[in-house]
């Protein structure tokens, strides 16, 4: 029940988002890149709620090696799928915003570095769970991955922040230029909420998934 | 079926997705002297219609979830029954 | 804590025993590291100029990647020759394998390391004879050694460990290889503490989260 109000939310969320951003978000300036300028709201919300997932996926994880309980590896595995799609959109979008306004496809700057780690640590977290001999060590094993890899996110913040400070003259990431216009805040919120809320869902529907899997494997095995 | 469905959907958001690509490169290029605004309508129903194939896309996930669940539940049942 | 200690001791000198009398390991390594110094020989015109810029991030690449090596075997023997059900039938705490084999690994890389630096000076004319230099290459061999050992556990049990731990480790290591490439730039630009304090204690700060971390999460990768 809920998840069938969740699923209706998000999706009329989703539409709502792509018509405000194209008719209601105002039109930025040139230094912004004009129109491309209107990819901001699906790229800053990707890259928030990539962070999100990461941050979930490590707290499942740890209650999962703490309690041994099947739901929380099932939403960590989840989180670390969503996470790698919401961390590539950011990724893929963030260049295609700065090809034209920057002249240039990547910048390593903190944000940009930190997303591409994270995103590797997630990449890592699907290997490892892959290539493990069993699943249940490479539940554990992928669980470790996302400790430590919500561990190093600071570190990397920082060193990539004194990196990019000493090579490169921006410093500041898209759209991180002062306070928004008030109409350009309100869209972000409204995306970032849909976002998240999507987020939510995927996560809700793909642990259900997980769990059916496992039930099947298990009655399965019964009947063998 | 299925296999077809999930295929459809895919290329349905594939083909979303490519369209949007010729209206964001002429949005980007501020040289032209094509009226951006007019193509930006065409960009928003591009990016709509790609958002829509996925939303269908993750109705007819959930389905068929639903359908999965409700299978191995009786599947449960007639196996606690027998023993 | 007199347990932790020596039977951390025994696995310490067990390993250095072993590689005393194979001398694999460290002939590997030591090969592979002055093969990647020579290539980048290649790799640009090792001017003095250049060499003054890039210098530093040579070191750590070739540094980092015969780590990778070095990690590999600490636990890719036990692996093959089955001695790791062994190890971990002993009567022993986790956290006392875990600290026997970093010494090892540690005190491997730091062994190729030293040896490197005459290579380093002969081939690009690079002097690393630096006291702030060798208090950098120590607190950043650590930090590599803290994840890489673990890590090391988890690759040595799957089929594709050569791709796995690079995989598992560069990404965590990213911080040591700024600061170490930062730090060890600044103390040959004379620096000091001023320059290299700080890349220091970034370090440090790493290797107590990583070395708690790590001999933390060692028991749920050993874990049948």
């Amino acid at each position: 029940m809920v998840g069938r109000i969740l699923l209706m939310a998000v999706s009329l969320a989703l539409l709502a988002n792509v018509v405000l951003i194209f008719q209601y978000a105002p039109t930025a300036s040139t230094a912004l890149g004009v129109q491309i300028q209107r990819i901001f709201y699906f790229h800053v919300p990707s890259a928030i709620v990539g962070l999100i997932s990461f941050a979930v996926a490590a707290v499942a994880s740890v209650l999962y090696l703490k309690r041994r309980v099947r739901a929380w590896d099932r939403v960590a595995w989840a989180s670390a799928e969503a996470g790698t799609v919401f961390f590539t959109v950011a990724i893929v979008t963030g260049a295609i915003w700065a090809k034209p306004v920057w002249q240039t496809w990547w910048v390593w700057d903190a944000n940009g570095t930190l997303t591409f780690v994270l995103w590797l640590m997630f990449i890592t977290y699907l290997v490892v769970r892959a290539y493990a001999p069993t699943t249940e060590r490479g539940a554990r094993w992928a669980a470790v991955v996302a400790v430590l890899g919500a561990a190093v996110a600071p570190f990397v913040y920082m060193a990539a922040d004194w990196w990019a400070g000493l090579h490169t003259e921006r410093v500041t990431g898209p759209g991180a230029q002062g306070s928004l216009e008030d109409r350009m805040f309100l869209v972000l919120m409204f995306s970032l909420t849909a976002f998240v809320g999507l987020f939510s869902l995927l996560i809700v529907q793909r642990s259900a998934q997980l769990a059916n899997e496992e039930a099947l494997e298990e009655l399965r095995r019964q009947l063998i | 079926m299925d296999v077809t469905m999930k295929k459809v959907f895919q290329i349905a958001l594939l083909l979303g997705v490519i369209a949007a690509f010729p209206p964001i490169a002429l949005a980007a290029a501020p040289a032209q002297s094509a009226p951006v605004e007019s193509n930006l309508d065409f960009l928003m129903v591009g990016v709509g219609l790609a958002w829509v194939s996925f939303i269908a896309y993750v109705f007819y996930v959930d389905r068929k979830n639903r359908d999965l669940k409700h299978e191995i539940d009786e599947l449960r049942q007639t196996l606690g029954d027998k023993n | 804590m007199r347990d932790f200690l020596s039977a951390s001791w025994a696995i310490y000198a067990k390993d250095m025993r072993l590689e005393a009398r194979t001398k694999e390991t460290i002939t590997g390594a030591l090969v592979f590291a002055v093969i990647v110094a020579f290539i980048f020989g290649f790799a640009f015109d090792p001017s003095p100029r250049i060499i003054s810029v890039v210098g530093p991030g040579i070191v750590w690449v070739a540094f980092a990647f015969t780590g990778v090596l070095s990690m590999n075997r600490s636990f890719a023997n036990e692996r093959d020759r089955g001695t790791l059900e062994g190890l971990m039938l002993a009567p022993l705490p986790r956290e006392a394998l875990y600290a026997g084999k970093l010494a090892a690994t540690l005190t491997i890389m730091l062994a190729v390391e030293l040896v490197m630096l005459p290579i380093f000076l002969v081939l690009f004319d690079l002097s690393l004879f630096n006291v702030w230099f060798a208090l950098t290459a120590l607190v950043a061999t650590v930090g590599f050694a803290a994840s890489g050992t673990l890590f090391a556990a988890m690759a040595a049990h799957t089929r594709a460990r050569e791709v796995l731990l690079p995989l598992l480790f560069l990404p965590i290591s990213l911080p040591v290889i700024i600061a170490a490439v930062s730090g060890s730039a600044a103390s040959l630009d004379g620096d000091g503490w001023d320059g290299v304090g700080m890349w220091l204690q970034f370090m440090m700060a790493f290797d107590m989260v990583f070395l708690v971390l790590s001999s933390w999460a060692f028991q749920y990768v050993l874990e049948e």
